[in-house]
C-alpha cells in the first residue's frame, strides 16, 4: 500500500506546488516586463489573505452563488486523486481518462454558474465565451481519447502511463494534448472569458474575499492538473529512453516537466495579445485536423 | 338472431368486467376506463381532481405491477381466446387477445408510471390554466386515453394489438398536441406530427406484416419461436429490419425523420410535454427491443446502421438545440439529441451481442445496460425539465428566454429542481445522466470499432455541447436580469413543487446509487440477450455515481481500495468549507454595471455561443440541406400523394377497385414466389 500514501503525498505536494507555480510565472512575466515582480510565495499570500477577508454577497445573487465555487473546488480535489505520479495510482480504474476530462469540465462549468448567477451581465458574457471555447476544446480531447482507446487499448491512466510507445499517432496526441491545455488553461491569447480591459474579469467580477481567493485557488489548480496530466502522457511516451524505475524519481521527473511546460507556457502567453472570441474558437477549429490525423494513423496501426 | 346477438353481448360484457377483475395485468386499464367515465359528466375542479386521482392511482399500481415484475421474475399474462365460428368473433374482430408483461415491456412501464405519478400531480394545479377558456373533459378524456393506450403498447404480445394501441397513442397525444386549438402553430404543430407519425406506422405495419404473413403467427413470442424461416433468407430479413427501423424511428425522432418533435413538444401543455419526451417517443425503444430481441435475432448490420443513426442524431438534434431560444423548444430539441445517444448504445448492443464470442458479449450486455439506464435517466430528467418550464410558464405566461430571468429568488424550488436536472442532462457527476454516458463512453470505446469509435467521440464533444445549451437555459431564466416584469412572481402551488422534487430526488438516488437500477436493468438485459443476469452483474462494479467494467470484458483494472471512502473525505471537506463560509461575516451589496445598478441589463440568450455558431456553421448548413433535399419534398409528397388516392377513391371508385384487385394479386404472387424460395 506504499503507492496509496505516495499518491497521497502527491496530491498534497500538487496543491502546494501549484501556489508555488503561480508565483513563478509571475515572477517570468514580471522579468520580461523588466520589473523586479513580487517574491515567489506572493501567490501564496494572495489566497491567505483573500480568506481572512470580509465576504461581499451581490444582491441579486441566490445561494448558488456561494455554493458552486465550493463544489467545483472539490471536483478539482477528485480529479487530483485519481491522476497517477509517475508510478500506477492504487485509485485508478478503467476509465478514469474519460472521468478526468469529466471532473475538469464539471468544474469550471459550476465556477461559471456560480459567476454568471452573481446577475452581472458582465459575469454572463464571460461565461457564454469560456463555454464556447469549452465547447471547442471538447472534440479535440474527445479525439485524444479514442486515439489512446484504438492504439494503445486503453482508457486509464496508468495503462497511458504504462504501456505509450513513441509512434506517428502518439507524437501527434502529445502536440494535440499541449495544445489543448493551453487553451484550456485560460492562457493569453485565449483568455477571452476573464479579459480584464474589456469585461473586468468576466465570470469572476463579483466574487470577492474567501470566494475570490477559492476561485482563484481552483483556477490555479485546475492549470497545474492539465500539466500533471500531460506531463504522464510524455513521462509515459520517453519511459522507454530514460528507464527510470525509482519511485521517487520519476515524481520528481514529472514536477519537472510541469515546471518545464509552466515556464514555457507563461513565456508564450506573455508575448501575446488576446484574440477576439470569433478568431479564438476558429484557432481552437484549426487544431481539430491534427487529432483526427492521430485518429487515423491510430486506425492504421501506426 | 337478435336475441342471440344481445345475450351474448351480455355475456361478454360480463366476461370482460370479470377477467378486468381477476387479471391484475389489467386493473390500470380498468381505471383509466373508469377515470374517463367518471370525469365526462363534470367540469373543471372535479373534473381534474378526478383526472389526477384515477391517473394517480393507476400509476401508483403500474409502478407495482412492474415491479413485482421486475424483482420476483414472475411473468404476467394474460390471454384470452376467441373459437373461429363462435358468435363472439363476429362482435370481436381479434381472434385472440393476448396481452403480457414480461421484463422489457415491465421496464417500460415502471417509466411510464414514474413519469406518469409526476405529470398527474402536477397536472392537479397546472390544469387551472386553462378553466374557462378550454374543456377540461375533452383533456381528461384525452390525457387518460393517452396514458392507457401507452399501457397497452406495452403490454401487448398480439401484433394487430399493438398496432392499434401504437395508432391510438398516435391519435390521442396529436389530439393533446392541438389541445390549445385557438393556436395556429399548435394545429399545424400537430398535424405535422401526425402525417409523420403515420408514415413511420405504414412502415411499421408493412415490416410486422410480411413477419406475420410468413410465420402465420399473431403474437410476439409465437413469432419468435417461428423466426427460422426468415433468418435464414438475409434479403428478407434486411427488408423487414429496415422498414421496422424506419417506422421506429419517426416515433423515436431520428434525423432525418424527427422533425415532427420539436414543433409538436413545445405547443402540447407542459404535463403533456414531460409524457411526450418522457415516455411516448421510447415507445419506439421499446418496439426496437421487442423486435431485435424476442422476435428476431440481433443483426452486426443492423446493429452498426443503428449506431450511425444515433450518431447522426445526437449531433445534429444538439447542435440545434444550441441555437434555441425558447425554452420548450430547446428541451425538445435535447429529447432529439438524448434518443441518439440512446439508439447509439442500443446499436453497439446488438452489434456486439450478433458476435458469438463470449467477451463481445459480455460488452454487448453492458451497451444495453447503459442505452436502457439512459431511457431511464432521460424519462426522468426530462419530464422534470419540462415540469419546471411549465412551472415558470404557469407563473410568467413566457417561454423566450431573450425575456426571463432573475426567478432564482423568486422560485426556488423550481430553479433548484431545474439546476439539478440541467447538470443530469450535461452529466455533471454525481447526477444520474453520469452514469448513463460514462457506460455508453466506456462500452463504445472498448469496441475499437472505427464507426463505433466515432460514435463515442461525437457523444463526448455534443455532452460539451449539452452542458453549454443548459447554462444557457439556467443563465437566461433564473439567473440574469429579466426584461419583463417578474416582481410579483411566487413559486408555484404545491402539487407542482412535489411532482418536481419527486424527479428531482429521482436524479440524485439514481445517480448516486446505481445499484438499484442496475439490478433491474441487468434482468431485463439478461432476459432479451439470453445471458445470466448474475453474469452481467459480476463483469461490473459499482461505487457511487460510478460503474466500472472488470476484467474479464479484456481489461485489467485495479481497484484496491474503494472511491466511496474518498468521496466521503470531500464531501466532509465541502460540508466543512461551506460553514466556514456561511458562518463568516457576511454583506449584501448591490450588483453595479457601468456606473449604473445592474438592472434590466440582460445578456440575451440569443447572443450566447454566436462566435461558437459561425465558426462550425458547415453542421447547420448540411442541416439546411438535409432539409431541403430530404425532409420537405417529403413532407410536401405525402399531402400530394394522399390527395391523389383521396381522388381515386371518390371520383373513380371503380378503377379504384379494380386497382386494388391488381395490388392484391401481385401481393398474393409476390408472396407465393416468396414462399416457393426463389
Amino acid at each position: 500500500m506504499v503507492e496509496l500514501e505516495l499518491t497521497l503525498l502527491g496530491v498534497i505536494v500538487s496543491l502546494f506546488y501549484s501556489l508555488i507555480l503561480d508565483g513563478l510565472e509571475r515572477k517570468i512575466r514580471a522579468k520580461i516586463q523588466s520589473r523586479k515582480g513580487p517574491p515567489i510565495t506572493q501567490t501564496l499570500y494572495d489566497v491567505i489573505k483573500l480568506f481572512r477577508k470580509e465576504l461581499l454577497i451581490p444582491s441579486t445573487a441566490p445561494s448558488m452563488f456561494m455554493f458552486a465555487p465550493i463544489v467545483s473546488f472539490s471536483m478539482i480535489i477528485i480529479a487530483y486523486l485519481i491522476l497517477p505520479y509517475g508510478f500506477p495510482n492504487p485509485m485508478g480504474f478503467y476509465g478514469d481518462l474519460i472521468l478526468l476530462v469529466y471532473l475538469i469540465v464539471a468544474s469550471t462549468i459550476l465556477l461559471l454558474y456560480g459567476g454568471s448567477s452573481s446577475g452581472n451581465p458582465y459575469a454572463e458574457i464571460g461565461c457564454s465565451r469560456e463555454i464556447s471555447l469549452l465547447m471547442a476544446n471538447e472534440l479535440i480531447i474527445a479525439l485524444v481519447i479514442a486515439t489512446i482507446a484504438i492504439r494503445y487499448h486503453a482508457l486509464s491512466l496508468n495503462t497511458v502511463l504504462a504501456s505509450l510507445t513513441i509512434s506517428p499517432s502518439s507524437i501527434l496526441i502529445v502536440l494535440t494534448l499541449l495544445l489543448y491545455i493551453y487553451i484550456e488553461s485560460a492562457r493569453l491569447p485565449f483568455d477571452i472569458g476573464e479579459a480584464e480591459p474589456e469585461i473586468a474579469s468576466g465570470y469572476l467580477i463579483e466574487y470577492s474575499g474567501p470566494l475570490l481567493g477559492l476561485t482563484i485557488y481552483t483556477h490555479i489548480l485546475k492549470r497545474t492538473l492539465l500539466y500533471l496530466f500531460t506531463s504522464v502522457v510524455i513521462l509515459g511516451l520517453v519511459d522507454n529512453i530514460i528507464q527510470l524505475s525509482d519511485i521517487i524519481s520519476r515524481f520528481v521527473t514529472i514536477l519537472l516537466f510541469v515546471t518545464l511546460l509552466s515556464i514555457l507556457y507563461s513565456i508564450i502567453s506573455n508575448i501575446c495579445g488576446r484574440f477576439r472570441v470569433r478568431h479564438a474558437v476558429n484557432a481552437v477549429r484549426a487544431i481539430i485536423p491534427l487529432p483526427v490525423l492521430a485518429l487515423i494513423l491510430s486506425f492504421l496501426g501506426l | 338472431m337478435i336475441m342471440e346477438l344481445l345475450s351474448s353481448i351480455t355475456f361478454f360484457t360480463s366476461t370482460l368486467i370479470r377477467t378486468f377483475l381477476t387479471q391484475n395485468i389489467m386493473w390500470p386499464t380498468f381505471l383509466f376506463t373508469l377515470g374517463i367515465l367518471l370525469s365526462l359528466p363534470f367540469k373543471r375542479e372535479k373534473c381534474n381532481f378526478i383526472l389526477s386521482l384515477f391517473s394517480l392511482i393507476s400509476c401508483i399500481l403500474i409502478i407495482y405491477l412492474s415491479l413485482r415484475v421486475l424483482l420476483t421474475g414472475k411473468i404476467l399474462y394474460f390471454e384470452y381466446v376467441i373459437y373461429r365460428g363462435s358468435i363472439y368473433s363476429r362482435i370481436f374482430p381479434f381472434s385472440k387477445v393476448s396481452l403480457i408483461m414480461d421484463q422489457l415491456s415491465a421496464y417500460f412501464t415502471l417509466i411510464l408510471g414514474i413519469v406518469g405519478f409526476a405529470s398527474s400531480l402536477y397536472s392537479f394545479h397546472y390544469m387551472t390554466r386553462f378553466y374557462g377558456r378550454l374543456s377540461l373533459r375533452l383533456f381528461s378524456f384525452l390525457y387518460l386515453m393517452f396514458l392507457m393506450s401507452m399501457y397497452l403498447v406495452l403490454i401487448s404480445n398480439d401484433v394487430l394489438l399493438f398496432i392499434v394501441f401504437w395508432e391510438l397513442t398516435t391519435v390521442s397525444s396529436m389530439l393533446l398536441v392541438a389541445y390549445e386549438r385557438e393556436s395556429e402553430v399548435a394545429r399545424r404543430a400537430s398535424i405535422k406530427y401526425f402525417v409523420l407519425a403515420n408514415a413511420g406506422a405504414i412502415c411499421i405495419i408493412m415490416g410486422l406484416g410480411i413477419l406475420v404473413l410468413l410465420t402465420n403467427a399473431t403474437s410476439f413470442t409465437e413469432i419468435g419461436q417461428k423466426i427460422d424461416i426468415i433468418s435464414e433468407n438475409k434479403l428478407l430479413y434486411y427488408t423487414v429490419a429496415m422498414l421496422l427501423t424506419i417506422g421506429f424511428s419517426v416515433k423515436a425522432a431520428q434525423v432525418p425523420l424527427h422533425s415532427w418533435l420539436p414543433d409538436a413538444h413545445p405547443e402540447a401543455p407542459c404535463n403533456v410535454s414531460a409524457l411526450l419526451s418522457g415516455v411516448m417517443i421510447k415507445l419506439a425503444i421499446y418496439g426496437l427491443y421487442r423486435i431485435i430481441f424476442t422476435v428476431l435475432q440481433p443483426d452486426i448490420y443492423w446493429g452498426l446502421a443503428l449506431a450511425v443513426l444515433g450518431m447522426t442524431t445526437l449531433t445534429f438534434g444538439t447542435m440545434m438545440a444550441l441555437i434555441q431560444t425558447d425554452s420548450k423548444k430547446l428541451l425538445a430539441y435535447h429529447s432529439v439529441g438524448q434518443m441518439g445517444y440512446i439508439v447509439l448504445a442500443l446499436g453497439t448492443g446488438v452489434h456486439l451481442l450478433a458476435q458469438s464470442s463470449i467477451e463481445a458479449r459480455t460488452l454487448g450486455c453492458i451497451a444495453l445496460i447503459a442505452s436502457l439506464y439512459h431511457t431511464l435517466n432521460h424519462a426522468i430528467f426530462k419530464g422534470l425539465l419540462f415540469l419546471t418550464a411549465g412551472s415558470v410558464l404557469y407563473r410568467t405566461n413566457s417561454r423566450n428566454l431573450n425575456l426571463l430571468g432573475g426567478l432564482a429568488r423568486a422560485m426556488p424550488i423550481t430553479f433548484i429542481t431545474a439546476l439539478i436536472a440541467s447538470l443530469s442532462i450535461s452529466g455533471i457527476p454525481p447526477f444520474n445522466g453520469f452514469v448513463s454516458k460514462w457506460t455508453i463512453y466506456v462500452s463504445t470505446l472498448s469496441t475499437l470499432h472505427p464507426l463505433l469509435t466515432l460514435g463515442a467521440v461525437l457523444a463526448i464533444f455534443i455532452s460539451a455541447v449539452t452542458t453549454a445549451s443548459f447554462v444557457k437555459y439556467i443563465t437566461s431564466i433564473f439567473l440574469s436580469q429579466p426584461r419583463i416584469e417578474v416582481k410579483d412572481v411566487s413559486e408555484s402551488p404545491w402539487s407542482m413543487g412535489a411532482s418536481m422534487i419527486m424527479l428531482s430526488l429521482l436524479c440524485i438516488l439514481l445517480g448516486v446509487y446505481p445499484l438499484a437500477p442496475l439490478s433491474i436493468i441487468s434482468s431485463v438485459v439478461g432476459y432479451v440477450s439470453y445471458i445470466n443476469p448474475e453474469c452481467i452483474m459480476s463483469s461490473i462494479i459499482l461505487y457511487p455515481s460510478i460503474v466500472l467494467l472488470k476484467p474479464g470484458v479484456g481489461i485489467t483494472t485495479s481497484m484496491s481500495i474503494t472511491i466511496t471512502a474518498l468521496l466521503l473525505l470531500i464531501l466532509t471537506l465541502t460540508t466543512l468549507l461551506a460553514f466556514s463560509f456561511i458562518y463568516k461575516p457576511m454583506r449584501i451589496t448591490a450588483t453595479w454595471f457601468c456606473g449604473v445598478l445592474a438592472r434590466n441589463v440582460k445578456y440575451t440568450a440569443k447572443s450566447y455561443y454566436t462566435e461558437f455558431e459561425q465558426s462550425y456553421r458547415l453542421m447547420y448548413s448540411l442541416r439546411k440541406v438535409l432539409y431541403e433535399k430530404i425532409v420537405n419534398p417529403l413532407m410536401r409528397a405525402y399531402p400530394t400523394v394522399t390527395r391523389r388516392y383521396d381522388k381515386i377513391q371518390w371520383e373513380y371508385a371503380f378503377s379504384f377497385i379494380l386497382a386494388l384487385y391488381a395490388l392484391s394479386i401481385i401481393l398474393m404472387l409476390l408472396f407465393i414466389r416468396v414462399m416457393l424460395g426463389w
